[in-house]
């Protein structure tokens, strides 16, 4: 096979490979490697909700059509399943033989009953009888009905019975573990972390659960559904209907089980009759199960020494030393790289605005939230001092739906406008606007980013943004709020570009421009950034510019359908990726367009779904410091000779190694030059002398 | 200066504009220099249009969608803190049945009040915004300049000669208008277009007719559509001020987009369906009035009546009122005069009399400039009428100046400068005639006021030949002295002052008298 495109279903598990690489690798620090075992896990996880199970709907339904790699849904699935099986085997043997006696050996250990002392049972019994089985619910099964509504990705104990007298089949009962409950149980112990399962714990006192009964069997099992939100776009109440989803979610057609290696036969085909799954979709799990808890374990205090060097997020000069944020922005146009430089000016910047007298209105998209969000926090507030607030919440946020939702209720009852969402298009553009009035007249300040306004992840994801008081910007801002809000049409807009609109138009138009340079014997370069590349036509776009003869540099950090390096169709086409602590989230788009560059960040990937049916937007940097930045950085993203891996032309990813040359790891790159830039700023002498006093003695 | 912008911040204030092919708010500072900053600028497709060329009514639907965007207009001004506004509705609703509804729902259910205006407002908002905007790059002084926007429901033409308005109309020949005239025709795309473009060639052949277009040495389009195709004929410059095609691209791109089936433009350019329903039609008049030019190049202006209004708003502010636009105004009525064949020399005398005698009556009447540029236009064209007979042609002119535009004017200014001129000879207002009591109180006397000024120095000129030039003028005790030298024989003058007096009597209690200089 030799197709034009990687199918993204097996491009996005050989991302997830190379996260797994990460995890494998002795030279990531140990607690590290243990998040990194809970990412795969909690990335395949949405990946079977989500893509899985979407293929397996269009299987069910009897679509034949082929991807644009050529694939059915059934095809697809069959390699899906292949891949898969090898990453969880994979995972568990990392998991079994490596990470885990690695972290046992520093304390961390997490016992099986049998391993325990006669003491530590005693313990465990107590605590089961006390706080664990007045939250238990079993539910017996009845074979002449539907199966009990298990929760997506909980984890259940499943028992089989002794049929009584004249009864026909052994009966089978289910125990969910109840999230509520901590997942692994802390032993009491002097030194370093011992943990029992909860499940181990469950599974030890069924007799008290099912008292009289003959247990024949037990089986830990999770089982993984259909979660994609199928929403009736016309619904007169968008929050009606995505509350009716999210308790529906519990519902939707199971796609994956995992279970115990040592699973019974007959046991096991049970459970697959029941649930209606094929030999593919079951996975034995040689171990505990659902490593995305892992991710607790892996931030246990007293590990520090076995963790990545801590790299706090740096205060951004211009704006930590500035007495007026505003003044400050309003001076020169500010960007912002998360996570080295900190997120707080962004939330600092919308405490102001809430406490400011001047402060007429304040305008916000917000895609993902975090709990008890700041940002949600000063918006409030500024609701509440009598400001006009406008929030657009994406109700339709995957998985952060229930959140998004609270937030909302929230700012709705401080006096807020809050839209909820767009009927038929999710809003992933990130702007924030806050509109003053200044003695010289009405200003605004607007930060527009690649990343949420979300303070947690923008510790953990690498984004850029931008804080301008530029008056064009501004009046792009209010357009798009006043699109947002239904009071306008769609605009004109002086520099930021928007999907569904313009935006796929805008990027062809961009690259197309770097082919008819190139045809016409110039230099022609197209340096791009972004988490996907997915859509065909950009990509064939990207075809004729490599044929054209443009070099193309892609720095994809995840799903990339672009087959680079191929003589004919992609010889001048590079594409790495970058898989490092933090998840690169970043998006932007060079152009070199004969010398008077253009470069643009945004919201969207290149995939259908952000450029059809979502509202994002693209922007063009215009300040020539911030712009001269960034094309810096696009650099260093492309001479990463440590954590980089460059796509292959069969799809694999080949690790780059520094190869005798000095190392250049560019998240440490990054870290290191937002420290330079804040100690160039404190040596600065200060402004103003203040002389020191002594202060008077006795006082 | 820092200290006085810290003391007031600019005020922000509004312009709304209901057209019939959508409703468009601008919201701007006025900077203290006067400058307009522009803020923010929203728009809906709301096409009023449709329902008045169509059933000559706004239907409920449309009403209550109108009212919603005005609604969330105003929240965005209150947002903003917009301290006065002006909120101008076109030709769909003035021209619907139910146009007083309209304006009362949008008082009573939003709150903001719209004002009516007429093509010749119109054209006087857009050339204060072109010349405003564009000042720099046109050179209106020395040069024959002609304006034209192609609206939903009407086309309004102007041609400025160094520029004063000499020729403004507004022809009902609008894009949304075309299309509901061709909605029943059937047919492929190919002959649908044959019949728009024939009916469109029909249609416009009205204007080369009535304004001489050939004449025009700088073309200047405006609105929507001719905007759009700025902005495919070139992309960079599509938010620019000004934009200069070439006529040949010009006339190319028209004739292809017109070509094109609604449809696939809409999916071609993501247009609704609205605006590209109204595209075709829009371009192919603009095409018909290039082809009546002799310009080599358009000039696309990004300037609309809502800048207009905005300007209007910062005249008011410093104080300033529409006299700002005398020059345009009366060479717009010396252009109406022309066109009647008025023996210009009489007229340019008597208005000149008049706003001397005008001058010199200050305390007695106690009106303003305003006032006394309506006198001034009446004047000019007060003997139109006698294009269709001499006999009455005091009311001829009446009706005539009614259904004209004179540029600047509203509707009710010109019912007032139509009653002036009506009166300049035989009867005196009288509470009988109809036209004079559809005025409002005051209105009738500034008419009576103007009317007894007009009146006296049409006497003064019976003759036609200019006799009394530069007359001294004096008012003493209850006489209006009129000294003209001691060798004019004025016995002809005197017999008509004789009759004609008579208002000037009942209104300032004034008896005109020409005397000899000297006595």
């Amino acid at each position: 096979m030799n197709q034009k495109f990687f199918n993204r279903e097996l491009a996005w598990l050989g991302f997830n490979w190379e996260v797994l690489e990460e995890a494998l690798d002795p030279e990531v620090p140990l607690f590290d490697r243990l998040f990194f075992l809970s990412i795969v896990a909690n990335n395949l996880d949405e990946f079977f909700m989500v893509r899985v199970a979407g293929l397996k709907r269009d299987e069910r339904e009897g679509k034949k059509s082929r991807c644009p790699a050529g694939m059915t849904p059934l095809e697809q699935l069959k390699a899906i399943s292949e891949k898969a099986h090898e990453q969880v085997h994979k995972t568990y043997v990392c998991l079994n033989d490596s990470v885990g006696p690695a972290a046992a050996e520093l304390g961390l250990k997490i016992h099986r009953w049998k391993d325990l002392s006669e003491s530590e049972r005693h313990h465990l019994e107590y605590r089961f009888h006390e706080d664990f089985f007045p939250v238990l619910t079993p539910m017996g099964i009845d074979f002449s009905h539907p199966f009990p509504l298990l929760q997506n990705l909980s984890i259940n104990l499943g028992v089989l019975l002794e049929r009584d007298e004249g009864e026909e089949h052994d009966r089978l009962a289910i125990v969910p573990i109840p999230s509520v409950l901590p997942r692994f149980v802390e032993l009491p112990s002097d030194e370093g972390n011992e943990f029992v399962p909860l499940e181990e714990i469950v599974r030890q006192h069924l007799a008290s659960i099912f008292p009289g009964q003959k247990i024949l069997d037990t089986v830990v099992l999770r089982i993984t559904r259909d979660s994609e939100l199928d929403l009736d776009g016309d619904a007169p109440s968008l929050l009606a209907e995505v509350e009716r989803e999210l308790r529906n979610r519990r519902t939707n057609n199971p796609v994956r089980l995992e279970v115990e290696s040592d699973i019974e036969d007959n046991f096991l085909q049970i459970l697959k009759d029941l649930l209606g799954l094929e030999s593919d979709d079951i996975y034995f799990i040689p171990g505990i199960q659902d490593l995305s808890a892992l991710s607790d374990l892996a931030f246990l205090p007293g590990y520090d020494d076995h963790h990545f060097e801590s790299q706090p997020p740096q205060p951004v000069p211009e704006l930590e030393e500035a007495d007026d944020i505003w003044e400050a922005i309003r001076a020169r146009d500010i960007l912002l790289h998360h996570p080295y430089d900190s997120f707080d000016p962004v939330v600092g910047m919308l405490k102001t605005a809430a406490a400011d007298p001047d402060v007429l209105a304040i305008k916000q998209t917000l895609y993902r939230t975090s709990r008890n969000s700041p940002v949600i926090e000063a918006l409030t507030e500024a609701a509440l001092a009598g400001k006009q607030v406008c929030v657009l919440i994406e109700l339709m946020a995957r998985f952060d739906e229930e959140r998004n939702i609270e937030g909302a209720r929230q700012l709705e009852e401080a006096g807020a406008h809050v839209i909820w969402g767009m009927m038929g298009l999710k809003t992933h553009a990130k702007v924030c606007l806050v509109v003053r009035r200044e003695p010289a007249g009405i200003r605004r300040y607007i930060h527009l980013g690649t990343g949420n306004y979300n303070e947690r992840t923008a510790k953990l994801y690498t984004d850029f943004g931008v804080l301008t008081a530029s008056d064009t910007f501004g009046k792009d801002a209010s357009s798009f709020f006043n699109a947002l809000t239904g009071y306008s049409d769609i605009p004109e807009y002086h520099h930021m570009i928007m999907a569904p609109y313009q935006l796929r138009d805008r990027l062809l138009f961009l690259v197309n421009r770097e082919v008819a340079r190139a045809q016409d014997g110039l230099a022609a370069r197209i340096t791009l950034k972004m988490n996907s590349l997915v859509d065909p036509t950009l990509i064939e776009s990207l075809y004729r510019a490599s044929q054209a003869g443009v070099e193309v540099l892609c720095n994809v950090r995840g799903i990339c359908c672009l087959r680079p390096g191929v003589s004919g169709l992609s010889e001048k086409i590079k594409v790495v990726s970058i898989i490092d602590r933090y998840l690169e989230h970043s998006r932007v788009y060079h152009f070199l367009n004969g010398g008077n560059d253009e470069v643009y960040l945004s919201s969207a990937d290149w995939m259908p779904r952000n450029l059809d049916r979502r509202i994002e937007l693209l922007f063009p940097l215009v300040d020539p410091d911030v712009k001269q930045k960034m094309l810096d950085n696009l650099e260093i993203y492309f001479e990463d000779n440590r954590n980089a891996r460059v796509l292959q032309q069969d799809g694999s990813y080949l690790r780059c190694s520094p190869n005798g040359q000095p190392e250049l790891r560019c998240q440490v790159y990054f870290y290191e030059e937002a420290r330079r830039q804040r100690k160039s700023a404190t040596a600065r002498p200060p402004s103003q002398l203040v002389p020191r006093e002594r202060k008077a003695e006795g006082a | 200066m820092a200290e006085e912008a810290s003391t007031s911040p600019p005020k922000v204030v509004a312009a709304i504009d209901v057209g019939s092919s959508g409703i468009r708010l601008e919201i701007a500072e006025i900077l203290h220099g006067g400058d307009i900053r522009p803020l923010e600028s929203l728009h809906r497709s709301i096409l009023l249009g449709n329902d008045t060329f169509d059933t000559g009514r706004l239907s409920q639907e449309s009403i209550q969608a109108a009212c919603e965007a005005l609604r969330h207009y105003k929240k965005v001004m209150e947002e903003l803190g917009v301290t006065s506004y002006r909120a101008a509705a076109t030709n769909a609703v003035r021209e619907a049945e139910n146009c007083d509804t309209f304006i009362d729902r949008v008082y009573m259910s939003v709150g903001l009040n719209l004002e009516l205006i007429d093509g010749a407002e119109q054209s006087r908002l857009t050339y204060s915004a072109v010349q405003k905007s564009l000042g720099d790059e046109i050179d209106f002084e020395n040069n024959i300049v002609a304006l034209v926007e192609v609206g939903g429901g009407a086309v309004d033409v102007m041609l400025m000669d160094k520029g004063e308005a000499v020729y403004a109309d507004t022809f009902a020949l609008g894009a949304i208008r075309i299309r509901h005239a061709m909605r029943s025709s059937k047919g492929s795309v190919r002959e649908k277009n044959s019949f728009l473009r024939h009916m469109v060639h029909t249609y416009a052949r009205n204007i080369p007719w009535t304004i001489p277009l050939d004449r025009a040495q700088t073309l200047i389009a405006l609105g929507g559509d001719v905007r759009f195709l700025a902005g495919q004929l070139s992309p960079e410059k599509a938010q620019d001020r000004l934009c200069t095609l070439d006529r040949d691209a010009f006339l190319l791109a028209c004739r292809s987009t017109a070509d094109e089936d609604i449809d696939s433009l809409a999916q071609r350019y993501s247009l609704n369906s609205s605006d590209a329903a109204t595209l075709g039609p829009a371009l192919l008049i603009y095409q018909e009035i290039v082809q009546a030019t002799n310009v080599d190049q358009i000039h696309v202006a990004n300037a609309s009546v809502r800048d207009g209004l905005l300007i209007d708003l910062v005249n008011e502010e410093q104080g300033k009122g529409k006299e700002e636009y005398a020059r345009q105004i009366v060479a717009s009525a010396v252009g109406l005069a022309r066109k009647y064949r008025v023996d210009e020399k009489h007229a340019m005398h008597v208005a000149y009399l008049a706003t001397t005698i005008f001058d010199e009556l200050t305390d007695a009447h106690g009106l303003g400039p305003w006032e006394r540029l309506l006198l001034e236009v009446a004047a000019i064209v007060h003997e139109v009428g006698s294009y269709v007979h001499n006999r009455s042609h005091h009311k001829h002119s009446m009706y005539l100046i009614s259904a004209s535009e004179i540029f600047g004017l509203v509707q009710e200014e010109i019912e007032v400068v139509a009653n002036v001129a009506r009166y300049h000879r035989r009867s005196t207002p009288q509470t009988t005639h109809p036209q004079y009591m559809a005025l409002e109180r005051a209105e009738r006397m500034t008419v009576c006021k103007l009317g007894a000024i007009l009146r006296v120095v049409d006497a003064l000129d019976k003759a036609h030949v200019r006799k009394v030039r530069n007359p001294r003028i004096v008012v003493h005790g209850e006489e209006l002295r009129i000294f003209v030298p001691r060798t004019l024989d004025t016995r002809l003058e005197q017999l008509y002052l004789e009759e004609k007096g008579d208002l000037m009597q009942e209104i300032y209690g004034l008896k005109p008298l020409l005397l000899p200089s000297g006595t």
